[in-house]
């Protein structure tokens, strides 16, 4: 026989001690519930030598517990408020390091990073350039950056001007007097010979590579 | 059941003792309520073993938690809360690792926690068929869920009141009544002619 909720509620306010007037389908399961209680209970037993035993082993687990509370009542002390303090601020040292570590890490990165900008513009400015239009076509050619020798010499050509100008007219004056030479003159016999010597080398390799 | 009690005087004067850390009056409440204790956590775990451990913690949790205990409260459902939110932990812990302390599901080897607890009753003075019944029993009472077995061995060995059950439980009164009616149905059904004949 099943009962609803509040029919199950008041047999248990009745069954706690309750004085209540119970349906006759509420006493019903009254003395079901306490007939199948007072079945169960000699099933539930145990044996008592089993429990002694444990009951002994839990006495001494009680005798350390008591002492050991006893112990923690000695052991607790007040704790001085500079003690704390001092906790407190290697906590907050401990707590710092990481972010310290991470602050020499970047300022590391950063340098690493900076020398690495600093070569590939080097390397980019030893380079010749090549340059290109918007289209990437490339344009006319424009004469390429002095050489670091042909700075070195335009250098001390211009340190040899200041310090003897003189001597600079006078060079220039030889330049020119050979170049004059040179033009005016007819050709020698020795170099119209090498002229056609190299002619004929050149067509030997050429008529060569023809037939090949 | 025989319960062992305390006069309410007599328990009062004990608690006070035992909170003013006095050993001999702990080992008053551990003679008194001991053998109820262990016999609720041996149904309740199917587990001599468990029992034994149990019964050592909750005297552990006594002694750091009587200082905390009312007065104006009864003291047997109080130590049965106690007991029954250990038992509920060890449970819970079984389920989440079945291996070793399952209270349902058989072991590796077999055998159930019924036929473990059978296999470590040791002697029992109450003879042959009192064995039978009791390993029966436990049979029957691992099949309940796990709020229902409780709800019957609390109210059978801690001598708690519906009330005090539907409390602990947190669910209404009705309820706690309904489950227990139920649970003492079903274990009469799986029991059969064995409980009726004790």
């Amino acid at each position: 026989m099943n009962l609803t909720e509040q029919q199950y509620e008041r047999v248990a306010r009745y069954l706690d001690g309750q004085d209540l007037a119970l349906s006759p389908d509420e006493q019903a399961v009254r003395d079901e519930i306490v007939g199948d209680e007072g079945l169960l209970a000699p099933a539930l037993a145990v044996p008592a030598e089993e429990s002694q035993a444990c009951i002994r082993q839990a006495k001494v687990l009680v005798e350390i517990g008591i002492r050991e509370n006893a112990l923690g009542g000695i052991l607790d002390v007040d704790v001085p408020t500079e003690a704390m303090d001092r906790a407190w601020r290697r906590t907050q040292a401990a707590l710092a390091k990481p972010q310290r570590r991470l602050l020499g890490i970047a300022a590391a990165a950063a340098s690493i990073a900076a020398a690495a900008v600093l070569l590939v513009m080097t390397m980019i400015s030893e380079q010749p350039r090549r340059p290109t239009t918007a289209n990437n076509v490339a344009a006319a050619p424009k004469p390429a950056p002095p050489s670091r020798s042909a700075m070195a010499d335009a250098y001390l050509a211009s340190v040899w001007a200041a310090r003897d100008p003189v001597m600079n007219f006078l060079a220039a004056e030889i330049d020119q007097l050979e170049a004059d030479v040179v033009a005016s003159a007819p050709p020698a016999p020795v170099d119209i010979g090498l002229d056609q010597a190299e002619m004929a080398v050149e067509e030997f390799w050429l008529d060569d590579a023809i037939l090949e | 059941m025989q319960v062992e009690r305390m006069e309410p005087e007599r328990l009062r004067a004990v608690i006070v003792s035992a909170q003013a850390g006095d050993s001999s009056a702990y080992r008053e409440l551990l003679d008194t309520y001991g053998r109820r204790l262990y016999g609720y956590f041996l149904r309740a775990t199917g587990s001599h073993h468990d029992a034994e451990d149990l019964l050592g913690e909750v005297m552990l949790r006594l002694v750091s938690r009587l200082d905390k205990y009312d007065d104006r409260g009864r003291f047997e459902p109080w130590l049965f809360r106690i007991a029954a939110n250990m038992v509920r932990d060890r449970i819970r812990r079984a389920k989440a690792n079945p291996a070793p302390a399952s209270l349902s599901i058989d072991s590796e080897a077999g055998a159930s926690r019924a036929d473990q607890l059978l296999a470590n009753t040791g002697p029992v003075a109450d003879g042959l068929l009192a064995e039978e019944a009791s390993g029966h029993l436990q049979r029957a009472l691992t099949k309940l869920d796990d709020t229902t077995r409780d709800m019957i061995l609390v109210r059978h060995f801690g001598q708690m009141s519906y009330k005090e059950i539907a409390d602990l439980f947190q669910c209404p009164l009705g309820t706690a009544l309904a489950r227990v009616h139920r649970g003492l149905k079903a274990l009469r059904r799986m029991m059969g002619r064995n409980y009726e004949s004790d």
